[in-house]
């Protein structure tokens, strides 16, 4: 993992980019025989990561990125800051062969890429770093909300909504509103309706 | 195209565009797809996206800025709630979020019980044990919810306690009465389409549905019942001015087991459904149309022909051709229709009524304020003079077991001798304001059902009971059937009503006494023209009088205690329901009887007997295991001993109102009534002898009875 260096001048990268990617897209260009590969993510404040390929198909974004063979330079997510990235990255590292996203892998998958990637249970271990990575503040969960919504990776999102969830969970309709910061909507009627129907609900 | 890189493509093209995403180092771009609606508002400039290919986006909002709006929750897709929402299971949580806003409550209508984690199944399960009491009665009531003052808002957190507390499968929507004033489109507060899509998604096992004054709901919310609801059974529908043919097109394909379809006030119901109804609906079995204008006979003749499992038949409101009642009588025996109901119907002659009658298997026939129904309806004896076609006079009506006429002015005497001779099998034979029906008519016919006949009710016939010489004079000239003076006896009738027939007096009564050999129930109501001469006279006639269960003589004012005391001597112990209103000659006497006599009574209502004081209360009590002190004498019957017995009262239901008589000191006897006996419905409203005090002292001790006062 290293810090990114600022990069070239974008007309330059706009050039360059379609020579790398001359090959077509059905051969996955950092799939060499065997080894396992890297990419490297870059944050939007300029930070790379290097995650293990496998583990970045996790997210549906950047596997469909890496199948259309964006995978060769790093690969750039302006919306996610440096830390959430970085907690991202820590998160795919430990659910490796996470059934959630696995199953729904192998089904995909037609080149043999992942046959060594058998999906096991989450053990108590990555539980545990599941509850550890979540115990944030509510504005950092949201961060991670987000990233899992863009990456679209099953297992950040599971982690992230059951912790907003459970963040939730026996609060009052006022306290929902202010955690999540909506505005209620409804007029005095509708809402004196809706608590008719459901009056123990709102004790 | 397709062979360059996607990420490319965007970037050129959001350059081209003058995206501010290009920066210094034009990476700000990044590859994947989009496919989640409604996130659109994200996206600086959607017209942008257009011109990009597939799997590509710009997005432009910043993730590094928490504090850059209060709003966190709405940047993200539905899809994202609705996943957090799968981790709340229970239904508090479900109903706070539902409450947070209008989008929070359409996101939670329309979670399904399989959306939420299958780990949190337990969690939901325990949950609803921690709020036991109310998922307990939700769990009763769950076969049937019925929401009266429905709207929207109600429907939609109905669907979302609908998971806790299990999907009924009889829903009753009415909504609040209809406002002149159009309510604005978005309000929750009326019941619309969007109501009832949410509600038949929650509920996808419904069978009954009752949509009663929805005046907002139309085709688009039948449209969705049909298509989640595809197990109904019964569909109500009415004063539905918005619901067309369209709507119901849809529900009659959809829901093949529709079997009971009821419309009411739909005017745009018309051809279209009903012309579907034959080729779709095989099973339906009752179809009710009222008040729809829009719908013809050509296609309500289709519709009663071809309908194979059609068994009943209600229409009101609307004119009917003789070519629709025809086409009831001319179903084959196979699939015969047993229930025909004529409510105001206009449009049809005797021609075709009598066609009606050729359907052998009808065995319940009701025709109320149908202006056609004459005498010759019921007329196959050829004396009629209209039409020479010999096959019309064939015996018509010949399976008919239960005949209610009401306000049919047309039909006398001659006609219900008709029908008594060619149906053999009649059981039940209700007349209401049919005053062209006398005693002549009536005692004939029942001469002629005498074998079959099990109840017989008169309501407000003016012409029964007043057996005038004149009449009988007429009778004789005409040759008409006069009853022989050999009696009548019908073995099998059980029920007798006389209501409000201001010509029945006690001669009559005592006639009818003898046609009933045990009856269970009789009532004679609102007739101040009988005396107890009439009422005892009855029951002397009774060959079998220790039989009546049920005896109702309220708003007789002529009866007094003898009645009672003839009544109760000869079934008290039968008698399970007396009901005494208004018979303001009813005394203690009367209670003293009925408490010592009457111990199988469980509901007694002397509402109005403002004669009764606190002594007859107390003699009540007789059958509540209390030895009534000096109360033997006074009854003056013989069997007094078994006031020393301890027998345990069963009365039930006690309505006192309005006796004005009863003071405080009756408190003691009713609670004891309820304490130590099954006493738990009182009233004891306008008891202008009770202090409030007292009543709420007999409330407060008294807390599982229901006292209303």
């Amino acid at each position: 993992m290293s810090s990114g260096d600022s990069g070239p001048s974008s007309s330059k990268q706009l050039v360059q980019q379609p020579a790398a990617a001359g090959r077509s897209p059905n051969q996955p260009p950092l799939l060499g025989a065997g080894g396992r590969k890297v990419i490297v993510l870059k944050s939007g404040d300029e930070e790379e990561f290097e995650v293990d390929l496998l583990d970045a198909m996790q997210s549906r974004t950047l596997r469909r990125a890496i199948e259309d063979g964006c995978g060769d330079g790093p690969m750039p997510l302006p919306n996610l800051t440096g830390p959430v990235l970085a907690k991202v990255v820590e998160l795919f590292r430990r659910h490796r062969g996470d059934p959630r996203w696995a199953d729904e892998l192998q089904e995909t998958e037609k080149e043999g890429m992942f046959k060594d990637y058998a999906p096991q249970k989450p053990t108590a271990e990555v539980k545990g770093f599941d509850r550890e990575f979540v115990s944030v503040d509510r504005d950092a969960l949201f961060d991670l909300l987000r990233a899992a919504n863009f990456l679209e990776a099953p297992g950040l999102l599971d982690v992230t909504c059951d912790a907003a969830a459970d963040a939730v969970m026996n609060m009052t309709v006022e306290e929902v509103r202010e955690y999540f910061g909506l505005v209620n909507d409804y007029t005095p009627e509708e809402e004196a309706a809706l608590r008719k129907q459901h009056e123990w609900a709102f004790q | 195209m397709m062979l360059l890189k996607g990420w490319y493509l965007a970037s050129l093209c959001l350059s081209l565009c003058g995206f501010r995403v290009v920066t210094d180092d034009g990476m700000h771009v990044s590859a994947g797809v989009r496919k989640r609606s409604g996130d659109e508002e994200k996206f600086r400039s959607p017209a942008s996206l257009k011109k990009k290919p597939r799997r590509l986006d710009a997005l432009a909002y910043s993730f590094s800025n928490p504090s850059a709006g209060q709003d966190l929750i709405s940047s993200l897709p539905d899809e994202c709630i609705r996943l957090i929402f799968s981790f709340l299971p229970s239904p508090r949580d479900r109903c706070s979020c539902a409450a947070v806003s209008r989008k929070w409550l359409l996101l939670q209508a329309h979670m399904r019980p399989s959306d939420f984690r299958s780990l949190s199944a337990t969690a939901a399960l325990s949950s609803r044990r921690e709020h036991g009491d109310d998922s307990n009665i939700g769990a009763a009531a769950s076969r049937y919810v019925r929401s009266h003052k429905a709207n929207d808002a109600r429907l939609a957190a109905m669907a979302v306690g609908a998971c806790a507390r299990g999907a009924p499968a009889e829903l009753v929507i009415r909504a609040t009465a209809t406002t002149s004033d159009p309510a604005p489109v978005s309000s929750l507060l009326i019941v619309s389409d969007m109501g009832l899509s949410v509600i038949s998604q929650a509920f996808p096992e419904l069978r009954s549905l009752f949509l009663w004054d929805c005046p907002r709901v139309g085709n688009e919310g039948l449209a969705a019942v049909a298509c989640n609801c595809p197990a109904l059974e019964k569909l109500h529908v009415s004063n539905a001015p918005l619901v067309g043919d369209g709507g119901l097109i849809f529900i009659l394909m959809r829901c093949s087991k529709l079997s009971d379809l009821s419309l009411e006030a739909c005017p745009r119901v018309g051809d279209g459904a009903l012309r579907t109804l034959p080729l779709m609906s095989s099973h339906l079995e009752s179809i009710t149309l009222q008040n729809c204008p829009m719908v013809r006979d050509a296609s309500l003749v289709a519709v009663l022909s071809f309908l194979p499992r059609l068994a009943k038949v209600r229409i009101a409101d609307a004119k009917v051709g003789d070519g629709a009642l025809e086409a009831i009588g001319a179903r084959g025996d196979g699939n015969p229709v047993r229930s025909v109901c004529l409510e105001n119907v206009t449009g049809f002659t005797h021609v075709g009524f009598r066609r009606l009658g050729l359907a052998a298997s009808l065995q319940s026939l009701t025709v109320r304020c149908c202006t056609g129904l004459s005498d010759a309806c019921f007329d196959s004896g050829g004396s009629c003079n209209a039409g020479g076609d010999g096959a019309l006079w064939e015996p018509t009506f010949v399976g008919l077991r239960s005949v209610t006429l009401r306000s049919c002015g047309a039909f006398t005497d001659r006609g219900l001798m008709h029908l008594s001779e060619t149906s053999k099998q009649m059981e039940s034979l209700q007349l209401e304001k049919c005053h062209g029906i006398t005693t002549v008519g009536l005692m004939g016919a029942v001469r002629n059902w005498s074998g079959t006949l099990r109840l017989l009710s008169m309501v407000k016939c003016n012409g029964i009971g007043t057996r005038t010489q004149k009449q009988q004079q007429q009778q004789r000239e005409h040759g008409a059937v006069v009853p022989a003076p050999a009696p009548i006896k019908c073995p099998l009738l059980q029920s007798l009503t006389i209501k409000r027939c201001p010509g029945v007096g006690d001669p009559f009564l005592s006639v009818m006494g003898g046609v009933l050999i045990s009856a269970r129930r009789i009532a004679v109501v609102g007739m101040g023209s009988i005396t107890d001469g009439g009422f005892i006279s009855l029951l002397a006639s009774m060959e079998c009088r220790s039989d009546v269960q049920s005896v109702d003589l309220s708003g007789c004012t002529g009866i007094t205690d003898w009645s009672v005391a003839a009544l109760v001597s000869a079934s008290g112990g039968a008698l399970r329901r007396l009901t005494l209103e208004g018979c303001e000659g009813v005394t203690d006497r009367s209670l003293r009887m009925i408490g010592r006599l009457c111990p199988a009574l469980v509901e007694l209502d002397l509402s109005g007997c403002r004669r009764i004081t606190d002594g007859g209360v107390a003699g009540l009590l007789a059958s509540g295991g209390h030895p009534v002190a000096g109360g033997g004498g006074d009854a003056g019957d013989g069997d007094s001993g078994s006031s020393s017995k301890e027998r345990k009262s069963r009365l039930e239901v006690l309505s006192l109102e309005g006796c004005g008589g009863i003071s405080d000191e009756s408190l003691s006897s009713l609670e004891e009534m309820v304490v130590r006996g099954s006493l738990a419905g009182l009233n004891l409203k306008h008891c202008g002898g009770l202090t409030r005090a007292g009543i709420d002292s007999v409330r407060q001790t008294l807390w599982w009875c229901d006292l209303i006062s």
